[in-house]
Formats: C-alpha cells, sequence, structure tokens
C-alpha cells in the first residue's frame, strides 16, 4: 500500500467484501468500520493494512488459500 | 464528530489515542492541526482580546457607508443568520463564495426548476451516477465511498459493479474518471454545450455528435426509477448558458427519473444560499440597500468597482480565492 498516494478516500473500505460481510450496518453502507477487526481503515487521512490475516485474497496465503468457499492448507 | 472538511459533512469521525479515524487525508488535517496558526485578534495590528476586537468592529460598521459582508460558507446557519441580520439592518451588500462557484445551479434546485434530492436517498436509491465536471477524488475525497457509489444501499444491495452504474464527464481524464470500468462510462469532452445538446436531441430521437454516449446512459437511465447527475465547476465553467443543462435534466425526465444535485465544495455553501433565499428569495450577491440581487454586487465586483468602504471577511480568504485584480482593493480597505 503506497500511503504518499491515498487520500483516504475509504473506497477500499467500502467496497472490501468482508468489510461488507462482517459489518453491514458499518462499512458496507459507507461509513467507517465498527467492527473491532477490520482489514483496513483509514487512520490519520490514509488507508492502513491493520488485519491482513481476514483477507480471502491475500490474508491465509501464507499457509493455506481461500478455495472453493473454504480454506485449504498448502503443501510446500 | 462531523467533519467540516468539505461538503461530505462526514459523520462517522472519531479520535482515539491521538489518531483520527475515517477522516479523508483534508479532513484530518482540520482535527490534527485545531491548534496550529489559529487566528488572533488584532486592532491595527496590536494583538487584543476578543471583545475588545469586537468592540471596535462594531464601531467600524456603525460608521460605514457601504459595507459588505462576504463568506460565511464554513461557518453554521445560526451566524450565516445573524450576519444576513447584521448586513440588512447596516442596508449593506451581503455574499459568499457561491457567487463564482455553483450559486446559480443551487438557486435552480431551490427555485424547483430542476428535480433535487439527499445524498442519503442517493446511496439507498440512485443506479446512475454521472459526475460531470467535477473530480471528487480531489474535490470530495468520501463522496463516492459514503453516498453515491461504493455503498450498498436499501434498494442498492449487490455493490458497485451490478447495482450501479457510473458516468464521468470531464475534459480530461481525473482520477474519478479512471473508476469508470465496468457498467461505466466516462465522456471526454470537448465541449460540455454539446454533449447537453446530444441528450436532449436523443431524447428527441434525433442524431447529435454523442449521440452513441448519451443513447447508451438514457437506455441504463430508463432501467431505473432513481438516477442522479452531480453538477460541479467544470459543468459551470463549461457552459455559458446554464439553461440549457436545466432543459437537458427537464426534458430527460420526460423519459426517465433523473435527480440533480450540485457538487459544491464549501462545508456550508448550501446552508447560506438556502437562508439568504428564505429571507430575500435570492442566493446570494444581495444589496439590501437596492432590495435586489445582481452580478453588481458580487464581492468581486464590489471590491473591482470600489464600491464599499468597510468588509466583515467570515471563515474565507478572500486573497487566495479571487482574483488579483481584486486585491488592490482589499489592500485599500485594510489601511
Amino acid at each position: 500500500m503506497d500511503e504518499s498516494l491515498c487520500v483516504g478516500c475509504g473506497n477500499c473500505v467500502v467496497v472490501c467484501p468482508v468489510h461488507v460481510e462482517k459489518d453491514p450496518k458499518g462499512a458496507a453502507v459507507g461509513n467507517g468500520p465498527t467492527i473491532e477487526d477490520p482489514i483496513l481503515r483509514v487512520e490519520n487521512g490514509v488507508v492502513k493494512v491493520v488485519n491482513m490475516q481476514a483477507c480471502r485474497r491475500y490474508g491465509r496465503t501464507a499457509s493455506s488459500v481461500w478455495f472453493a468457499g473454504r480454506t485449504v492448507q498448502v503443501m510446500r | 464528530m462531523i467533519c467540516p472538511g468539505c461538503s461530505c459533512l462526514c459523520d462517522d469521525i472519531y479520535i482515539k489515542d491521538g489518531k483520527v479515524f475515517n477522516a479523508c487525508r483534508r479532513g484530518e488535517e482540520i482535527f490534527a492541526k485545531y491548534a496550529e496558526n489559529r487566528a488572533v485578534a488584532k486592532v491595527e495590528g496590536k494583538e487584543v482580546d476578543v471583545d475588545t476586537a469586537i468592540e471596535k468592529a462594531i464601531e467600524i460598521l456603525k460608521d460605514a457607508e457601504n459595507p459588505a459582508i462576504y463568506g460565511l460558507d464554513t461557518t453554521v446557519v445560526e451566524a450565516q443568520s445573524l450576519a444576513i441580520e447584521i448586513s440588512e439592518r447596516l442596508n449593506g451588500y451581503i455574499d459568499d463564495n457561491s457567487s463564482f462557484c455553483l450559486g446559480e445551479l443551487v438557486e435552480a434546485v431551490l427555485k424547483g426548476e430542476v428535480p433535487t434530492t439527499t445524498l442519503d436517498e442517493v446511496r439507498d436509491n440512485a443506479y446512475v451516477l454521472v459526475y460531470w465536471g467535477t473530480n471528487p477524488y480531489h474535490s470530495l475525497s468520501r463522496h463516492m465511498s459514503k453516498y453515491t457509489y461504493y455503498p450498498r444501499g436499501k434498494k442498492r444491495p449487490r455493490g458497485y459493479d451490478e447495482d450501479r452504474y457510473l458516468v464521468v464527464v470531464d475534459v480530461r481524464k481525473s482520477e474519478t474518471a479512471k473508476l469508470a470500468k465496468k457498467n461505466a462510462r466516462f465522456i471526454q469532452v470537448d465541449s460540455d454545450a454539446e454533449l447537453v445538446e446530444s441528450f436532449m436531441k436523443v431524447v428527441e430521437g434525433k442524431a447529435a455528435k454523442y449521440a452513441k454516449e448519451a443513447g447508451v446512459i438514457i437506455n441504463e437511465m430508463k432501467k431505473a426509477d432513481f438516477n442522479v447527475i452531480f453538477g460541479g465547476l467544470g459543468l459551470k465553467y463549461g457552459l455559458k448558458d446554464l439553461n440549457m443543462f436545466k432543459e437537458m435534466v427537464r426534458k430527460l425526465n420526460e423519459i426517465a427519473k433523473v435527480y440533480f444535485i450540485p457538487a459544491g465544495f464549501h462545508g456550508n455553501m448550501r446552508g447560506f444560499n438556502e437562508t439568504l433565499f428564505e429571507k430575500t428569495g435570492h442566493v446570494n450577491k444581495y444589496s439590501f440597500k437596492d432590495g435586489k440581487s445582481g452580478q453588481e454586487f458580487a464581492f468581486t465586483e464590489l471590491l473591482k468597482n470600489e464600491k464599499i468602504d468597510v468588509a466583515v471577511i467570515v471563515g474565507t480568504d478572500p486573497v487566495y480565492s479571487l482574483p488579483s485584480t481584486c486585491h488592490p482593493s482589499l489592500e485599500k480597505l485594510r489601511r
């Protein structure tokens, strides 16, 4: 995330599908996250990744991936 | 807290452990640097307490022959009402930034010449969203995430790529225009008037320069019962005659429901416009002495023509925002 380019619009916070599912009255409807453990939030005017583990695409790649609706362990 | 940084007026800002949450880059500066560069009360260059400065201001205003009050778009409605009352008592002039911003379009909205709506309604219902001559990435950073394109709404629960249709009209490919990908259109115009004309001709079934683009957008508009056009300064200065734009909105409403919202920047410009409109029937550049509004009463014109002897400037910096042709008059007033 290049914070120098970020204006803090919050577009990414609002479109994040995990936020939409977990925070239907917060980020899903355009507000800042109201849940304790959002993936992204805007802090001091720029976006910060605060909980990458919850991301369906990038969060589990260290040991597993999200595939066909479930977590699959990656063989190394 | 509500952020007064722009007309988005985001109401979900909070401060915790010294950090500002949810505010955009501009909004964050307002909270984080609240205590920096605060104005101090001064009389003839010497620092005084606020009460002394107010007493002196009253004295100056009482002696004024042609006073003007200018600014007010970053203040609350109560302060705006008081300023209008003072201007009336002084038989003076009153104006705000909207006289060179979107005042004319706000007036059309207040007079009911074009249908309008609220941002909450837009979030819950709007399908086609047209950003015309405005780049909210810079001017209204959270506009698209909080109210228009990205949030899920009551009647738009499926997200931006299915339940919204974005249209960006601009003379260059702005940051906002780059977001117009799936279910979206970017129209790079040479002339706003030609696009307005194209929309009207397509409604009438005639050929036009931007007929293809206008046709696609009109077809999308017909799919929903709620579409909205946000007009910015690019629209205002791109068109010599805003009446043709109003006519276009009326024509579009013959075949689809289309609302218009001026995408102004100042946090409470609309508040000033509405407050003055309720009192006088005009939104800006008003002379209580003459009992009418006119271009000659715009603060810029009053300065250029040296019509005023005292100026009360509230919450704005005319040296920064007005053309340099106004600066000599401001310098004379300062003396």
